[in-house]
């Protein structure tokens, strides 16, 4: 814009507020003296349909090409009176705004003092209206595709809700080599005692036919950046060694000669370096592990390569980097269980008759390693067993609200599988807040399991000496304790590693607790504290299956609202810029930038901002040590004549 | 001779300190007219460039305030800034510039109070340590 500035202000009285606290007249005729200033206009209040009028219809007349408003406060007004000059045909740039009621006449009582800060807070504003520039908006159509992190329940029935709209590719991404998460590990769901696997099955095996759902199984999320509507996701898939052509017959396990202990059945049983993690997995194709195979240590074996029927395996499979483009990311990232091993009381160590709730489930399951048995660590039907609730509460300090009803499953397939087994469940609070878990209780106390109320969770202790275990805690203040052949500990949960990472990755923050914190608590429990980014599931707050899936629906229902084909979104105008001809390629903007806006090009090798990321907060602007960076609207020309305006 | 009446600069970030301004003006509080205010997005914009600016320009005093730690609207730019001026104070005496004269804090959008009193002090302060005058070389 090389056109002579003709610079208008308009001051505003405000009624009384601004008018009666400064000396109006004298401010008004020592402005009008200000350079390339072409008038001064004033009116009672310029935020009113008149006043607005009265600036477009001077704006017009007087030709003016910026102007200075000398009003209220920016958070009040500035877009306001943007948008009025940007209806008089003037950039909305071209502006500058000062707040002489906020920021002097309702701060000052000394009238000729406030007249003087009036006076050269607008002076500074014309001098550095003289170096504004006109910005140009712009806009963004959002993506409508939809990458959900974690393939657990959550993640599943988040993606094939999202996938019936065809018009969208979801993403499901999982670390794991399959999908599912911790819920095939369960072989019952409380209270109704239903089958999962049988549940589980078609929720995994329909994946395969939804074409807009993209599985990565094997991912590992290296960058995500960008903003509602413009994510991207970097990530790298690590290699199966196995090919599409596999079909899971399983036939390459025999071969294998290496075991090691199968994580899935939590160490309970072993596994071949080329496995599956369980059967009807999905993907259903086999993995090699690379840390435990002989090929991978340098031994020249290949025999599950030779006993593969189909040449399924490939041994020369690479990472492979992918680049997902899309509107909206829905966190399931899950939950760990809490380590039993970190709780001396619970005496834990994998080899007596003291289990964790992992292992009694992994028993329970037909596919299990006592293929649905539950058996001492010496292979015998235990007599008497106790389950020992809220482990780990001591130490986490919240309800996990799943492992009551766990645990009462517990003693209904104990009452199924082992007739005259007795069962105790020692507690000190209980909670039973999901349909059916209270009728569970009284059900099971009519067929026979104590219910033994302790004062204390913090304080039970588990011994075990020649193959029993003793369980000691205090009721009503005295010592009491219970012998049986096997004791179970339910352990809660606690927010997964990999949603810390995430959290970290993304600025995200996690609640006192752990979890994921939501937009607000009670109204936008779906949502993160990032536009476009939502949560679901354990990582969000821990719930039994069908809470979990609600929260995915929830979630889903959120991202798909958000994301409507043709909605635009306006970026920020006012971004960085880096000149290629000063910028040394140094690198300290890409460091400083809050929001992975600005990457190095390896070929200029200079710095280079995304402006569809950038939110121009100027961070690299006062971190560029060769002045090639560059802030729209607050440029160093910009801010060195304000300052100077200030100081005159 | 009328008494020193000092020339004062404070850099304000869009979201939280020109808030906390905001605020004290709404609570009608009252503080010295002697701080004059510039308005950037976030204090991580304010470099040791445009406060040595300032202060040759003839500022007594260069305040920047910004969201407190965690509050940033820009996530981290608060804390850029916190670094830059924190290594930046222990050099102002070699440019003759007593490290008084310069002064960083947070101030929220609802701590119009805050806001009174850094202000209201870094006047007094100034008010004490006197005008600054530069030494040729150094302007």
């Amino acid at each position: 814009m090389s056109l002579k500035p003709k610079i208008g202000i308009f001051i505003c009285r405000c009624g009384t507020n601004i008018a009666d606290k400064l000396k109006f007249d004298e401010l008004k005729n020592q402005i009008s003296k200000l350079p390339d200033v072409a008038g001064v206009f004033e009116d009672n209040f310029f935020c009113a349909p008149a006043g607005k009028q009265k600036i477009i219809e001077t704006i017009k007349k007087e030709k003016l090409n910026r102007c200075c408003f000398a009003a209220c406060s920016h958070r009040v007004h500035e877009k306001t009176f943007m948008s009025i000059a940007e209806e008089a045909g003037l950039n909305p740039y071209l502006i500058q705004l000062v707040n002489l009621r906020e920021h002097i006449t309702w701060v000052c009582d000394d009238i000729e003092a406030a007249t003087q800060k009036a006076f050269v807070q607008i002076s500074a504003a014309i001098e550095r209206l003289h170096y504004h520039e006109e910005i140009i908006k712009k806009f963004l159509e959002v993506k409508t595709d939809i990458a959900i992190i974690g393939g657990g329940m959550t993640g599943i029935k988040a993606a094939k809700l999202l996938a019936q709209d065809k018009s969208r590719t979801i993403y499901l991404i999982e670390k794991e080599p399959t999908l599912g998460g911790w819920m095939p590990k369960w072989e019952k769901s409380y209270p109704t005692m239903d089958c999962n696997p049988c549940f589980l099955a078609p929720e995994l095996s329909e994946i395969k036919n939804i074409t807009n759902l993209k599985v990565i199984t094997s991912a590992q999320i290296d960058e995500i950046k960008g903003f509602y509507g413009n994510f991207t996701i970097n990530l790298t898939q690590k290699p199966r060694f196995i090919t599409d052509s596999c079909i899971g017959c399983m036939e390459c396990f025999s071969q294998c000669p290496v075991t090691v202990k199968n994580e899935f059945n939590a160490g309970m049983d072993e596994r071949k370096a080329v496995y599956i993690v369980f059967p009807g997995s999905y993907p259903n194709t086999a993995v090699i592990d690379e840390k435990s195979c002989l090929r991978f240590k340098g031994e020249n074996c290949s025999k599950c390569q030779e006993g593969c029927p189909f040449g399924a395996v490939d041994y020369n499979q690479k990472p492979e980097q992918m680049e997902l483009s899309v509107g909206g990311i829905i966190i399931a990232s899950g939950f760990d269980m809490i380590d039993i091993k970190e709780f001396q009381q619970y005496n834990w160590t994998g080899k007596t008759n003291i289990f964790t709730n992992v292992e009694f489930e992994r028993m329970m399951s037909s596919s299990g390693p006592t293929q649905g048995h539950i058996k001492t660590r010496d292979n015998k039907d235990p007599e008497s067993v106790a389950v020992v609730y809220c482990g780990g509460r001591q130490k986490s300090g919240y309800c996990s609200s799943v492992c009551c009803g766990a645990s009462m499953k517990y003693a209904r397939f104990l009452l199924g599988h082992n007739p005259g087994v007795k069962i105790c469940q020692i507690y000190s609070e209980l909670c039973l807040d999901t349909e059916g878990l209270q009728k569970m209780k009284s059900d099971l106390e009519k067929d026979g399991v104590k219910f033994i109320k302790c004062d204390d969770y913090a304080k039970i202790k588990l011994e075990e000496s020649a193959g029993s275990v003793t369980i000691k805690f205090t009721q009503n203040n005295s010592e009491k304790s219970e012998k049986v052949n096997m004791a179970v500990v339910s352990m809660g949960i606690k927010n997964s590693k990999n949603s810390e990472e995430l959290a970290k990755e993304m600025d995200l923050t996690l609640s006192a607790e752990g979890w994921f914190q939501k937009s607000h608590a009670k109204m936008e429990p779906s949502s993160s504290i990032i536009e476009g980014i939502y949560i679901a599931g354990c990582c969000s707050t821990p719930g039994d299956v069908q809470r979990s899936v609600i929260s995915a629906k929830a979630a889903a229902g959120e991202a798909m609202s958000k994301l409507l084909a043709g909605k635009k979104i306006e970026l920020e105008p006012a971004v960085a810029t880096i000149n290629p001809n000063l910028c040394a390629g140094c690198r300290l903007c890409v460091s400083v930038c809050p929001f992975k806006a600005i990457s190095f090009d390896k070929n200029l090798k200079i710095s280079v901002v995304n402006e569809a990321i950038c939110r121009g907060c100027g961070t690299c602007v006062g971190a560029c040590p060769a002045g090639a960076a560059t802030a729209k609207h607050f440029t160093y020309s910009q801010i060195y004549a304000e300052i100077g305006g200030v100081l005159v | 001779m009328s008494k020193f009446e000092p020339k004062i600069v404070a850099f304000v970030c869009n979201w939280c300190s020109y808030g906390g301004a905001d605020n004290a003006g709404n609570k009608k509080l009252k503080y010295p007219a002697n701080v004059k205010l510039i308005r950037v997005m976030c204090s991580g914009r304010v470099d040791t460039k445009l406060v040595l600016k300032t202060f040759k320009e003839g500022a007594d005093g260069v305040m920047v305030l910004g969201c407190h730690p965690g509050d940033c609207h820009y996530r981290s730019g608060n804390l850029k800034a916190e670094k830059r001026f924190r290594t930046f104070e222990k050099f102002l005496e070699k440019f003759g510039i007593e490290k008084e004269r310069f002064f960083l804090d947070w101030v929220s959008a609802s701590e119009g109070e805050k806001f009174q009193k850094v202000i209201s002090e870094m006047t007094d302060k100034i008010k004490l340590i006197g005008q600054l005058h530069l030494s040729p070389k150094t302007a």
